[in-house]
């Protein structure tokens, strides 16, 4: 009787309810609050298609931001290796230099790559003139620029005497630098010593040593120039006193003092310092044996390129909210990019797909809201991008194993965060779930620690090992958790530097 | 609407054309509300579960297999949509007058011509959660574990829940057979069903009133 009574109930609501005798009448309003809804998920799909290019244009600033930071290395020792030259020239110096600003940067001194392989150790820049010293065959030099002689000799025995005064090696060359700072003009005032010498570059009875005194002044070819001694003796010695260069005796200058003065003076009464410093380069240049090259080369080739590899990684780990004591296993699996800085430091970026599951309870998460009855516990999974930004420190490379240490920060951009909320109640536990509908981002809310061990397994090739530590700066997710993880992820890497095995 | 022309819409809804999107939302509009009225409180809010629904309709939409009937498949993302909003929405409790409907005898049903819109208004007062299962049972035609399943509750919890619906029901269809009441049920002006609890009983109504117990 009383289960008539009920279907009979439920079939009045059923055939009314089912079949309506009028439907409710469309709403213009409705659809536009549905077609708010279609674009807002328009834009946003935007947004995540966009996600790998922004990676992308993330990776690359990085990058650059790495060239950069090994450009800036390579010039500094470019400038290195340019004071060594530059002292060579050095008795170059007249008094007119004590009124130029020393820049090394605008020294310049191109030499041919065929006498040095350090071409551009010797290169500068000056827009308004140039001089290149030619050693070619004939062993002459012209002259086409007056002022741009002068001015490069005055600009190279500049940044002599503001890099050796710098220089604390003790070798004979810095003691020569030391000594030769100290006996300046700017300390001596114009007296002519003109005996800067070396073992290597005697100027007397140079059978190789040519100078040309033509003086020139109408060739208007730029080729090759150096110095012109009639030139700088009529245009610039006449007017300026030549420096001393009076070196002191001591015992690591041997080289300096072993020609006497008077020797000197003998031997080239009619050359004047300039001369003397011009030959005294084109010595130089004659006497880059291979040995000077490849002690230069040796530098070179000890100095860093940048390293570019990128790889795949996958991962599993364990994610707690607070503590790892309800920690669960989760797996992460994304592309990485990583480029050396310099031999230590690697920048390294990527996008990891995460599925990260968790529980806590209610006393290491909160609501966005607050609870009329708060959940006692709650367990989720989230899908969601990890983007890493680390640096590493190489710390033990022995060329085909690497281990290395890292930290950095990453951003979650949550895709789906799925929730079960506990509650407690006198009839027993009962749980809700939840789904967040829309995707969210935590920038910069996780800090990275781990360590790398890579092999690699050809010119190209490597395998990473990878033991990392995720630690929140930050409540994140939709439940505001401090969420962290703990893991290991294998990879494949790959050099992407095709000069580079 | 004609099969073909349907097809038409849904081709052109694949492509995410927006003008046979809104073709589509109002060729159906009136059935999708209608589900949605039966298992929300009012228009306004079966609104926002129609558009819900709508929502993953043209999101979804290529999935769908022509080879089936379209209004089923949208009836069924309607009720899921719906479900999904009572489920969303369980921090809110509800109290009721069950005391004086479990004193109603089981005697016959008045036989009386309630039209369409009484027998929605009353559905729309009961509380969400016996309004869930009451359309899942009587009108849609799930068992008890299938309900189960879907609300994530007991299946006992179902079965209580049908019964006080039912019970609520057959009250509020006395109460309009009562000519001297004459209630109306379509002004509602008369009858809020919705009361957020206070947090001093809101666990012993959450658990012993049946939206989760």
């Amino acid at each position: 009787m009383k289960n008539e009574q009920d279907k009979k109930l439920d079939d009045l609501f059923k055939k009314r309810l089912e079949n309506p005798d009028e439907q409710s009448g469309y709403r213009e309003g409705d659809w536009d609050a549905l077609e708010d809804m279609l674009d807002k998920r328009k834009r946003m799909t935007g947004i995540v298609y966009l996600l790998p290019i922004m990676s992308s244009v993330a990776a690359m600033m990085l990058v650059f931001v790495g060239v950069w930071f090994f450009e800036r290395k390579t010039n500094h020792i470019d400038n290195h290796q340019k004071t060594q030259i530059a002292k060579v020239v050095a008795p170059k110096i007249d008094n007119s230099t004590l009124n130029n600003n020393n820049k090394p940067g605008n020294n310049e001194a191109v030499l041919p790559k065929t006498q040095i392989t350090q071409q551009q150790a010797y290169t500068a820049k000056n827009t308004n003139n140039s001089a290149v010293i030619n050693t070619s065959t004939n062993n002459s030099i012209t002259t086409t620029n007056i002022n741009g002689i002068k001015k490069d000799s005055l600009i190279n025995k500049g940044s002599v005497f503001t890099v050796s005064t710098l220089n604390t090696n003790k070798t004979k060359d810095s003691v020569f630098e030391q000594t030769y700072a100290k006996n300046h003009p700017l300390y001596k005032g114009p007296s002519l010593s003109p005996e800067i010498n070396n073992n290597n570059w005697l100027l007397k009875n140079d059978p190789l040593i040519a100078l040309n005194h033509t003086t020139n002044v109408a060739n208007k070819v730029r080729s090759p120039v150096f110095a012109d001694n009639n030139i700088v003796n009529n245009n610039t010695l006449a007017s300026t006193p030549q420096p001393v260069f009076n070196l002191p005796a001591t015992p690591n200058s041997s080289a300096v003092q072993k020609q006497s003065a008077g020797n000197i003076k003998a031997a080239d009464q009619q050359m004047t310092a300039a001369e003397k410093s011009n030959a005294a380069m084109m010595k130089l240049l004659e006497n880059t044996s291979p040995s000077n090259n490849n002690k230069l080369s040796a530098k070179t080739q000890a100095s860093f390129k940048p390293r570019f590899v990128g790889g795949v990684i996958g991962a599993s780990d364990i994610s707690g909210a607070g503590s790892f004591k309800q920690g669960k296993v989760g797996s992460k699996a994304g592309l990485v990019f990583a480029a050396g800085v310099s031999q230590k430091f690697t920048i390294s970026t990527g996008a990891v797909y995460s599925n990260t599951p968790y529980a806590a309870g209610y006393d290491n998460f909160s609501l966005p809201y607050q609870p009329k009855v708060a959940p006692t516990s709650m367990s989720a999974n989230c899908q969601m991008l990890d983007i890493p930004i680390n640096i590493g420190y190489q710390v033990f490379n022995t060329g085909k194993n690497m281990i290395s240490i890292g930290t950095g920060l990453s951003s979650y951009i949550m895709l789906q965060q799925d929730y079960n909320f506990v509650y407690a109640g006198s009839s027993g536990p009962t749980s809700r779930d939840y789904s967040v509908p829309n995707s969210a981002s935590y920038l910069f809310k996780i800090l990275n620690l781990n360590a790398t061990y890579e092999r690699q397994i050809s010119s190209k090739a490597g395998i990473t090992v990878q033991p990392y530590l995720k630690l929140p700066l930050a409540d994140v997710g939709y439940s505001q958790v401090k969420l962290q993880t703990t893991g290991i992820a294998v990879g494949l890497s790959w050099n992407l530097d095709s000069s580079q095995p | 609407m004609g099969e073909e022309e349907l097809h038409e819409l849904i081709k052109g809804c694949v492509k995410q054309d927006r003008k046979c999107q809104k073709m589509l939302y109002k060729a159906f509009y009136g059935f999708a509300m209608g589900i949605c009225l039966r298992y929300t409180n009012d228009r306004d809010e079966a609104s926002g579960v129609l558009n819900q629904g709508f929502f993953k309709v043209f999101t979804h939409i290529d999935s769908f297999d022509t080879a089936r009937p379209f209004k089923a498949w949208l009836g069924r993302i309607m009720m899921n949509a719906s479900i999904d909003h009572y489920r969303s929405n369980l921090k809110m409790a509800y109290t009721d007058d069950l005391d004086k409907a479990e004193h109603l005898s089981d005697g016959e049903l008045p036989d009386r011509n309630l039209n369409y819109n009484d027998l929605l208004v009353m559905v729309q007062q009961l509380p969400p959660a016996y309004r869930t299962v009451f359309n899942l049972f009587a009108i849609e035609g799930y068992s008890h574990e299938e309900i189960a399943v879907m609300l994530n509750i007991n299946a006992g919890t179902s079965k209580s829940n049908l019964h006080k619906a039912r019970l609520k029901l057959k009250k509020m269809i006395l109460e309009a057979d009562l000519p001297d009441q004459n209630t109306n049920y379509n002004t509602r002006t008369d009858y809020i069903p919705i009361v957020a609890i206070n947090a001093i009983n809101i666990q012993g109504v959450f658990l012993n009133r049946g939206i989760r117990g």
